[in-house]
């Protein structure tokens, strides 16, 4: 109960989400713990990617409210690795990692300055002015997940990141956000239907019939 | 998100497509070439014309305008044509030079036999009675100003004698009849009876049939504001000189082209605001990845205008390098050949000029360039909402 009053966790309160006239969430109550690492898991279509976009404010629910530390949480304060390791491809890989310092306001100079400790972090300092057709699979998921914690989050969202992935590769990914997890203080929450992302969970909640369980 | 970090990112779109932008910026620049292409020939077709019908008048446009029909009892009185000449004189800056007038009088007994005598030899020629004896208050004749300067003419050329060669004798005595400006005749029963004549034309024993106010313009602009004008509506209006034709065909191909030219800046603007409207939407991933991660709508406004914008310099600057140089290559090529033409259709001297030039209507294309740009903006700014992102994400 003392964990449950900690300033970073995510609170969910009475959430209610419609989406195409069926009923994702109802009146469903939940919190995150600060710095858990999170498996949401559940069956396709059942509400995981709508739940991690209104944690991240990118979705607003019916009713209720996702709160960290009393406020609504914002897009500069999560980080999110996307389904398939999403990159623009008309920008160079040290652009895309820069890209959520650029438009949550971070100076040009503290922004390069994170840039070039993210990139030695994760390996890619070579290839930071490669495009990401350039780049393989593995190295474009480094970077998505550097772009993720550009700003410093104390949340990290990942969707599915281990969809379409062989298992090597999936195993690799969870054990980089394992890593980044156990390094720091952030809190990690993943969605994914992949047993595989269990064994690399500290909780994992299920959604079922409109309730986080 | 800073202002620059916007542009640089609206650039770096532009710059890492280049295929993309390269194609987009074809298609919209040629279609706008074009339009570039006949406005800055039209514009030097027009400063030709202009700037060569200034060589009768002594440098000035002289207009005439309105009419008094004695014949046909059309008009009110001189002295109303007169104050409407005052107040387009006021509007235009022009200078009020008094008025055109028209007299007839009597053929002579020989000329009369002429006329028979045609008219014996060609059944579709009709005598005239009348010699037509114009009288200018002010024109220039071969660069000389000469006031009270008269013409006469014996009415229409009678088709029959546009046969060269073949009825040599009758171009010879009708040759100076559309040569109004060019010729003095010698002697005239006007002039003959200049001295006894007052020259208003009431007193004089010649008929006076018909007044044209006479109105001279410094600036050809002004000039060609009030030909606009007056012609749009029915009152009649010419200038001066051998240029009526000029005039006419200025006001042809001015009528085409703004058809021709309105009916092809509307498709251009049409096929334009699609072509960038596809941009967009090839970039709805990426807009959806901007939001996810900390941006505003109006961030990702900033890259996309800048992105847009670009591509519209890049057309713009595509068109009128295109539109410009093929009009300069074109002028360059025939500008001595279509002087030549004109000179010889409008029996007057056209100089020889590179046949390119501003005209407003140029602005217009700028604008509507632009104008494309930010309609497409307008009409893709539902992308910039959170709408679907998932959906846009995966795609």
């Amino acid at each position: 109960m003392e964990k449950n009053s900690s300033k970073n966790d995510i609170v969910i309160t009475g959430l209610r989400k419609i989406y195409n006239n069926k009923i994702i969430f109802k009146n469903t109550n939940y919190i995150i713990n600060e710095h858990e690492f999170l498996l949401i898991t559940g069956e396709s279509g059942v509400g995981k990617t709508t739940l991690l976009n209104m944690i991240a404010g990118l979705e607003k629910p019916d009713s209720g409210s996702i709160l960290m530390g009393g406020k609504p949480i914002k897009p500069c304060e999560t980080g999110y690795v996307f389904q398939g390791f999403y990159l623009d491809n008309s920008l160079d890989i040290s652009k895309n990692i820069e890209l959520p310092g650029i438009f949550c306001g971070a100076k040009k100079n503290e922004r390069l300055k994170r840039l070039d400790i993210l990139s030695r972090i994760f390996g890619i300092t070579d290839i930071l002015d490669n495009k990401p057709n350039e780049i393989s699979g593995g190295q474009a998921e480094r970077v998505c997940i550097a772009r993720a914690i550009f700003n410093n989050p104390k949340i990290i969202l990942a969707d599915e990141p281990t969809n379409n992935l062989d298992r090597a590769n999936a195993e690799r990914v969870l054990k980089l956000l394992k890593i980044l997890w156990e390094k720091t203080e952030l809190t990690v929450v993943i969605s994914s239907h992949d047993d595989l992302a269990k064994s690399y969970a500290t909780k994992i909640a299920i959604i079922k019939g409109g309730e986080i369980l | 998100m800073m202002l620059i970090d916007a542009i640089t990112l609206g650039v770096k779109k532009i710059t890492s497509h280049k295929k993309r932008s390269l194609m987009s910026v074809i298609t919209v620049g040629v279609l706008f070439s074009l339009l570039f292409f006949s406005t800055i020939l039209y514009a030097g077709f027009k400063n030709l014309l202009f700037e060569s019908s200034l060589g009768a008048t002594g440098g000035e446009a002289i207009l005439a305008f309105g009419q008094c029909d004695f014949n046909e009892d059309k008009c009110s009185s001189v002295s109303e044509m007169r104050e409407q000449a005052e107040l387009y004189a006021k509007k235009y800056q022009a200078d009020f030079k008094g008025e055109i007038k028209i007299y007839k009088t009597q053929l002579t007994d020989d000329e009369k036999a002429i006329q028979n005598a045609m008219a014996n030899q060609y059944q579709d020629y009709h005598p005239q009675e009348y010699r037509y004896i114009t009288v200018f208050p002010e024109i220039f004749i071969d660069g000389i100003k000469k006031k009270n300067a008269h013409s006469a003419s014996i009415e229409e050329i009678p088709s029959f004698i546009k046969n060269p060669g073949e009825f040599n004798f009758l171009e010879l005595m009708f040759s100076n009849v559309n040569k109004q400006i060019s010729i003095v005749p010698p002697e005239t029963d006007l002039q003959k009876q200049k001295s006894a004549c007052a020259m208003d034309g009431d007193s004089c024993n010649n008929e006076l049939v018909f007044v044209r106010p006479v109105l001279s313009f410094k600036n050809i602009d002004n000039a060609i504001a009030f030909y606009e004008e007056n012609n749009s509506a029915e009152t009649i209006i010419e200038p001066i000189g051998n240029v009526i034709s000029i005039y006419n065909s200025y006001g042809i191909v001015k009528k085409l082209l703004s058809t021709v030219g309105t009916i092809l800046v509307i498709i251009s603007v049409v096929i334009m605001v699609f072509t960038f409207i596809k941009l967009i939407n090839e970039e709805s991933s990426n807009i959806a990845l901007y939001r996810s991660i900390g941006a505003k709508p109006r961030d990702v406004f900033g890259i996309f205008s800048t992105y847009i914008i670009g591509l519209c310099s890049s057309a713009l600057v595509f068109s009128v390098l295109a539109g410009g140089i093929s009009a300069i290559f074109y002028s360059t090529i025939n500008a001595s050949k279509i002087s030549d033409i004109l000179s010889q259709t409008y029996m007057t001297d056209i100089q020889t000029g590179i046949l390119i030039g501003f005209d407003p209507s140029l602005i217009f294309l700028v604008v509507a360039i632009y104008f494309s740009g930010v309609t497409c903006l307008i009409l893709t700014i539902d992308q910039l909402s959170l709408k679907n992102i998932s959906k846009r994400l995966k795609q």
